[in-house]
């Protein structure tokens, strides 16, 4: 591990130049010759029957070129993991953002134009907004075939006796906390660009962060449609942002597709930024009854968690974010015993998708809302408490993770120590601190068949490197990352390596940007790849150089001797004398790289991730009481992130994950009155800005994890995991007053000061 | 999705008079951050867009000891900020900027745009009044000057006539032992303030308030004076309890509207609280000045 050249290196992203001048080319840039712009009409009504559909005037428009609904698309074809969202919908509509007509013309504009002359009538149907309402026997059925509102997904893990433990504690706390629909905010809005050769196969330019998976539903389409056998390529344009919006296809695909089927020309649809707020789906909202134990010393006894989470008219994997929450609910700090049951339940609202950290944070605000009650209740310091607890390297947990390295305690530490944790803490004088850790997956996540990415690497007759990924880079700075790994692996600078992510005709097959896991399995199949390859150089080398290769290194482009050192030759030179000559041979290798984690049992144990991710975080907020409003004097978030690749990227993440979270901590909300969305926009919705990051403290903890490239863990989502209740925790310390619902606004401070002074 | 329309760009004020006469539905974009964004949202949607922007001959600052500041319509919020005599003698107009939006909207947007769009919530208007501005309109038919209070008649209405343009603020020289403070609510640093309160104090010789202006920001269809307030602190001393009192009355004469940032009672409070600290920050700033 001395000696690094490249790995452990503050080096800046390779494509922020493209980006900073606005020479990257986004899915908005993407233009074919002769392709046509497509729009998307949606209901009017969160629930409503459709009475009348006649798109007659809309067709006879001039430059428009194909208007579709459900009639259109073939009978039954629905998409979703619950397949029950079809991309056109008929008779019912389940809420506002469903899709009943499109249009495709010759401009943006004709085609906006021509959604105005489609001629739909309602009749407006009462809805079901709130998922406790729709749980009680004989509400309404938002989906009329199913029998129950309670989607089947039985979210259900019992480890050990609660029961038993609760008579056992000595001390309990329960309480209900909830969570906010928040939405991802990418900077790039989505689109796609679909385009059919004369074969019909389709090549779809897309944005997606699971180019594999959606291949594979594109695949399925044209099934549906009756094109068998096709082939599908995806393209994907530079990516602005996913943070998990992008990890599902939606019905603004299949619509392209079918439009571009129709004209038999390309068709491309953009969404406006009102789409992108309203017709993306966010981070569920949930409801969450918490109730913990401890011993007398401290010790967690047990951990019981009842949750419902608002599913929306529709089902993506949003509704499967109760696999993950498992996660912390079961094995953040050590407790022995844990229930937890979640329901996921339709409703006319918007429907739910993954978003950074995948539920975690939701489970999150809860356990370490819920763990700063049961200190106090305790009359332990609610940090004491965590380091009494705190997860250790060996430990398996009662979901049967296995824990390989954990750096929790000294993350613990670092808040103690940096926040100046007894200094500042139960002063009463409107200033307070607060503290919060994480678990998460930091070794890839076995949620699919395969947890795997592959990696293709060639050589050229210069030196340079081309490296085919699976991986992609949606702006968390995987190019970069791999392109150290293979520069470090090889003996080269990183300039000379050439990474490619973003052609699945090209790159080798992988799951997808999710679970933290791009830098721990795209990284380890890229180190195993470079491998092969510096082993291939060094066997050709000691041809050329007459010395065995195991006495032979590669250092900055250079092939030598150790023991020799005039024995040298230039990597380009060598490649090429092994190229031209009688036999000669280019140099490529390729590897696949799946984790050894294991699919969850039907308990749902198992041990999920090869390693997990953990920090802490911890913050000093100043209340003003007369205004409610919370002010982030200090903030240091720790994590263990096994080793990091790139501290400059690694701090981004830390710093980006962070703002994320303190926005959800204290402002951001998508504000839905009876299903539809009042704030859909950068004015009303509050994101904060970077004039708004308060004084962040990255703390990069090593603890060189084994399996991972050159000891690196995942950190993607970490960061923003344990933000809101570390502010929640600190805003009780400071002003005596715990808030228990998302977003913490000034008005929920100022009423909860008023409640508690009476 | 933003209508076509027609664009219409004079080379002088004269032929800016003259175009937005002999045009009917015709809007003055002077930076486009306000209009841009309605114009969007297909909220307004002219046939005729009359581009002021580039007419330097109200871009300038002036100031005299006799006159006071004069600062022409399309003057860039990011030149009011950066400017270095507006910072020496009405620095509360360079802080009032500085959290106006970002630098991206102040190098964009003017002062006479942002005066001529009229949102209860702009930053400027509570100031200016504050600091007892003037402004002068004009079009073909001739000039005209107004104290700016007078200037706005409701949400996103101001007393222009047709065919009449934003020209030129003007800020006389404040009284002796004057001075303003500003601030206005909002969770996100430079974001528009769900509630704001401009406060300016005068003080007599010995330290008892001379005269007061308190100008509230999105507290009603228009910028809100408080004058029972004002009255009411004149001849006092510098009293907290007073401050509160008067905190009082901004909670009980304001107008504010719900919506889904801040309820009626939430602005209200707010503003009772920003009302009694602006008077206080800018008694103590004016004790300090000459």
């Amino acid at each position: 591990m001395d000696n690094l050249k490249v790995v452990g290196k503050k080096i800046p992203k390779i494509d922020a130049p493209l980006k900073a001048t606005g020479a990257a080319l986004y899915i908005q840039d993407v233009k074919i010759p002769g392709m046509l712009h497509g729009k998307i009409l949606y209901s009017q009504y969160p629930h409503a029957r459709i009475i009348k559909l006649d798109t007659s005037k809309a067709e006879k428009l001039p430059g428009v070129r194909a208007v579709v609904t459900a009639k259109d698309m073939p009978p039954n074809f629905r998409i979703g993991i619950m397949k029950d969202n079809p991309p056109l919908k008929s008779g019912k509509v389940l809420s506002i953002r469903d899709e009943i007509a499109a249009v495709a013309a010759t401009t943006p504009e004709i085609a906006e134009e021509a959604l105005s002359l489609i001629e739909v009538e309602y009749e407006e149907l009462p809805g079901i907004f709130d998922p406790l309402e729709a749980m009680k026997e004989g509400a309404m059925l938002i989906h009329e075939e199913a029998k129950s509102n309670i989607l089947k997904m039985p979210w259900r893990l019992i480890c050990g006796d609660v029961e038993k433990a609760k008579q056992e504690s000595a001390y309990i706390v329960e309480d209900t906390f909830s969570t906010q629909w928040v939405t991802h905010c990418c900077l790039g809005t989505s689109g796609c660009v679909a385009h059919f050769d004369m074969h019909n196969n389709l090549t779809m330019y897309s944005n997606t962060q699971i180019p594999s998976l959606a291949q594979n539903d594109f695949v399925e389409a044209l099934n549906a449609f009756g094109l068998k056998n096709r082939r599908v390529r995806i393209i994907q344009a530079v990516i602005g942002g996913g943070f998990g919006s992008k990890l599902d296809t939606y019905a603004y695909e299949y619509i392209a597709i079918l439009l571009a089927l129709k004209t038999r020309k390309p068709v491309k649809i953009i969404f406006t930024r009102e789409e992108e707020f309203f017709a993306t789906s966010p981070r569920q909202c949930t409801i969450t009854k918490i109730s913990h134990g401890c011993d007398k010393d401290g010790r967690l006894t047990f951990r019981d968690v009842e949750m419902v989470l608002d599913n929306g008219a529709y089902t993506s994997w949003g509704a499967t974010t109760p696999s993950v929450m498992m996660l912390p609910i079961s094995s953040l700090y050590k407790v022995p015993n844990v229930r937890y049951i979640a329901k996921c339940v339709y409703t006319n609202n918007t429907y739910c998708q993954a978003m950074r950290g995948y539920g975690n944070p939701q489970a999150t605000f809860a356990i370490e809302s819920s763990l700063d009650q049961l200190a106090e209740k305790a009359g332990i310091d609610p940090l004491e408490l965590r380091r009494i607890n705190a997860n250790e390297p060996g430990e398996i947990t009662p979901q049967r993770f296995k824990i390989t390295s954990c750096g929790m305690k000294e993350c613990i530490e670092e808040v103690y120590k940096r926040l100046n944790w007894k200094e500042k803490r139960g002063k009463d004088n409107g200033r307070g601190v607060g503290m919060a850790s994480l678990i998460h997956v930091g070794g890839g996540a076995r949620v699919y068949k395969s947890d795997g990415c592959g990696t293709i690497i060639k050589m050229d007759d210069f030196g340079k490197v081309d490296v085919f990924t699976g991986a992609s880079d949606i702006g968390q700075g995987s190019d970069t990352v791999i392109a150290q790994i293979v520069a470090e692996v090889i003996g080269i600078p990183i300039e000379d390596v050439n990474v490619i992510n973003n052609d699945t005709d090209i790159c080798p097959w992988d799951v997808g940007v999710h679970a933290s896991r791009t830098t721990f399995v795209a990284g380890n199949a890229a180190l195993g790849a470079a491998r092969k390859i510096r082993e291939q150089i060094l066997e050709a080398a000691g041809k050329i150089l007459d010395e065995d290769p195991a006495d032979l290194d590669i250092k900055d482009g250079m092939v030598f001797s150790t023991k020799n050192k005039e024995k040298s030759t230039p990597l380009g030179k060598a490649l090429r004398k092994i190229h031209y000559t009688l036999g000669g041979k280019m140099l490529m290798a390729e590897y696949f790289y799946d984790p050894a984690n294991e699919n969850f049992d039907k308990e749902f144990k198992g041990n999920l991730s090869v390693s997990y991710a953990y920090g802490a975080h911890g913050v000093e907020v100043e209340v003003d009481r007369e205004t409610g409003k919370v002010k982030i004097l200090n903030y240091v978030a720790a994590h263990d992130v096994g080793k990091a690749i790139n501290p400059l990227l690694l701090e981004g993440q830390i710093y980006g994950g962070g703002l994320q979270g303190i926005g959800y901590a204290l402002g951001e909300k998508m504000v839905y009155q009876n299903g539809r969305l009042m704030n859909g926009n950068f004015l009303d919705y509050k994101i904060p800005t970077a004039k708004d990051v308060p004084p962040i403290q990255p703390v990069i903890v090593e603890t060189d994890e084994k399996d991972g490239p050159f000891g690196a863990k995942g950190i993607g989502e970490p960061g923003l995991v344990p933000t809101a209740p570390a502010i929640a925790n600190a805003i009780y310390d400071a002003i005596g007053v715990r808030i228990k619902d998302l977003p913490i606004t000034p008005e929920k401070i100022l009423a909860a000061l008023k409640a508690k002074d009476k | 999705m933003i209508n076509d329309f027609n664009y219409l760009k004079p080379g002088s004020v004269k032929e800016a008079f003259e175009m937005y006469a002999e045009h009917d539905d015709c809007k003055v974009i002077c930076g486009g951050q306000s209009l841009l964004i309605v114009m969007r949202q297909g909220m307004v949607a002219p046939e005729y867009l009359l581009d002021i922007k580039g007419l330097d001959e109200l871009r300038y600052i002036k100031y005299d000891e006799k006159d006071g500041l004069r600062i022409g319509a399309t003057t860039t919020h990011r030149e009011i900020e950066k400017s270095p005599i507006i910072q020496e003698k009405y620095p509360v107009l360079s802080l009032m900027e500085t959290k106006l939006a970002s630098i991206q909207t102040r190098n964009w947007g003017t002062i006479g745009g942002n005066l001529a769009h009229a949102d209860p919530a702009g930053d400027p208007a509570p100031v200016l009044i504050a600091l007892n501005a003037n402004i002068k309109v004009g079009g073909k038919n001739g000039e005209r000057t107004m104290p700016l209070e007078d200037f706005f008649k409701d949400y996103f209405e101001t007393a222009l006539e047709k065919g009449e343009l934003v020209l030129e603020v003007h800020v006389p020289v404040p009284p002796a032992k004057t001075s303003v403070a500003y601030q206005k609510f909002n969770l996100l640093d430079s974001d528009m303030g769900i509630v704001a309160v401009a406060a300016s104090i005068t003080l007599n010789g010995d330290d008892t308030c001379k005269d007061a202006r308190i100008v509230l920001g999105n507290a009603a269809p228009i910028p809100k004076r408080v004058k029972n307030a004002e009255e009411l602190l004149k001849g006092k001393k510098f009293d907290e309890k007073l401050f509160e009192e008067v905190g009082r009355i901004s909670y009980e004469e304001s107008e504010p509207v719900a919506d889904i940032h801040a309820s009626e009672e939430h602005r209200r409070h707010l503003l009772s609280v920003l009302t009694k600290r602006m008077i206080k920050k800018a008694w103590e700033q004016a004790r300090a000045v000459a």
